[in-house]
């Protein structure tokens, strides 16, 4: 199926969870200092992998840059 | 000298330092050091896939056991503000949000109502929110009365290094609110950090005057001795100003 991560088109495997959509993208979700949101929601770290992702779900993940 | 509290947390350094915009991320290390800021911004952006720097801001920072405060820069609306605090709070473990909800690219000044209602949020899911704001009394009476943890109006326009445009109004904000007020965004060169504390500030928070200076270590340590002189003269309470001389020294025993 197809999603949108940080803005950019993926194809995923149907329902693959937040956790192992990490994964995939080669971002270690044991690190600490990044969060998801999934369709403007955020999901808490604890719910990932129990969060599975649908067609054409809005996926952003963010992490801490230099800024003001 | 006091020490400063937000929040729950007390602070010796009273200079709040951003961490964007420097030559390179060595440098910006340095500054932070140098400076000896406590608290350092950051910014809550898009993780890139093709990032092999290996530079992380955030280790960084941890290692260093400074206060990291994330802010919402970049956000036009209230709603996204409190996406991007939701974000931080779970990617940072900070409840801590300097908030700003700008409202025209240009000059970056905050949009007061977006502010407002995304402060009275944040503040009632727990957030601790440290609100970047103009430098407009009855705003900032509006904020502590909402319940942010400080007011931070702008000095002058972000990166614009044009200094307290109205230190008036900074000191009608200090008489206004009991919550920690400091000077966010404007700050060009020492002297400037040093006039926000002689008002009474209880801090400073600045970016691009260090990191842009043609010596950012240099400027780093420049304002952490602006911000301790400023605050030592508003302890020790100037003189008044007046229009004419008066003798410092004595008058009498002069040769004749």
């Amino acid at each position: 199926m197809k999603i949108r991560v940080n803005g950019e088109e993926k194809t995923v495997h149907p329902n693959v969870n937040v956790y192992d959509l990490l994964i995939v993208l080669e971002l270690n979700p044991t690190q600490a200092g990044i969060a998801v949101a999934v369709d403007r929601e955020v999901i808490p770290k604890t719910a990932w992998q129990a969060t599975e992702l649908r067609e054409d779900s809005e996926v952003e993940i963010i992490r801490a840059v230099q800024g003001g | 000298m006091q020490t400063f509290k937000i929040a729950d947390q007390t602070y010796t350094s009273r200079l709040l330092i951003g961490t964007a915009g420097y030559p390179n991320f060595h440098i910006m290390a340095e500054a932070i050091a140098a400076s000896s800021a406590e608290i350092a911004t950051v910014s809550m952006r898009r993780v890139k896939f093709t990032d092999t720097s290996g530079e992380n801001l955030f280790a960084l920072l941890r290692e260093r056991d400074m206060t990291i405060l994330p802010n919402t820069a970049g956000c036009f609306t209230a709603k996204d503000a409190i996406l991007t605090a939701n974000l931080s709070r779970e990617a940072l473990e900070t409840s801590l949000i300097k908030l700003e909800v700008i409202g025209d690219e240009q000059t970056l000044f905050p949009d007061v109502e977006q502010l407002l209602s995304a402060a009275e949020t944040l503040v009632k899911d727990g957030f601790t929110v440290l609100p970047y704001c103009n430098d407009d009394p009855i705003t900032c009476k509006k904020l502590e009365d909402i319940g942010c943890a400080a007011v931070m109006p702008l000095g002058a326009p972000i990166g614009s290094g044009m200094g307290i445009r109205n230190p008036y109004n900074i000191q009608i904000i200090r008489d206004l609110v009991r919550v920690p007020l400091i000077v966010d965004a404007g700050v060009g060169t020492a002297s400037d950090a040093a006039i926000a504390m002689e008002l009474g500030c209880d801090g400073v928070l600045l970016n691009t005057a260090v990191a842009k200076a043609h010596r950012p270590v240099l400027m780093a340590e420049a304002m952490k001795k602006a911000v301790e002189a400023g605050r030592a003269a508003f302890l020790a309470g100037r003189i008044p100003r007046k229009l004419y001389a008066t003798a410092s020294s004595p008058e009498t025993g002069m040769i004749e």
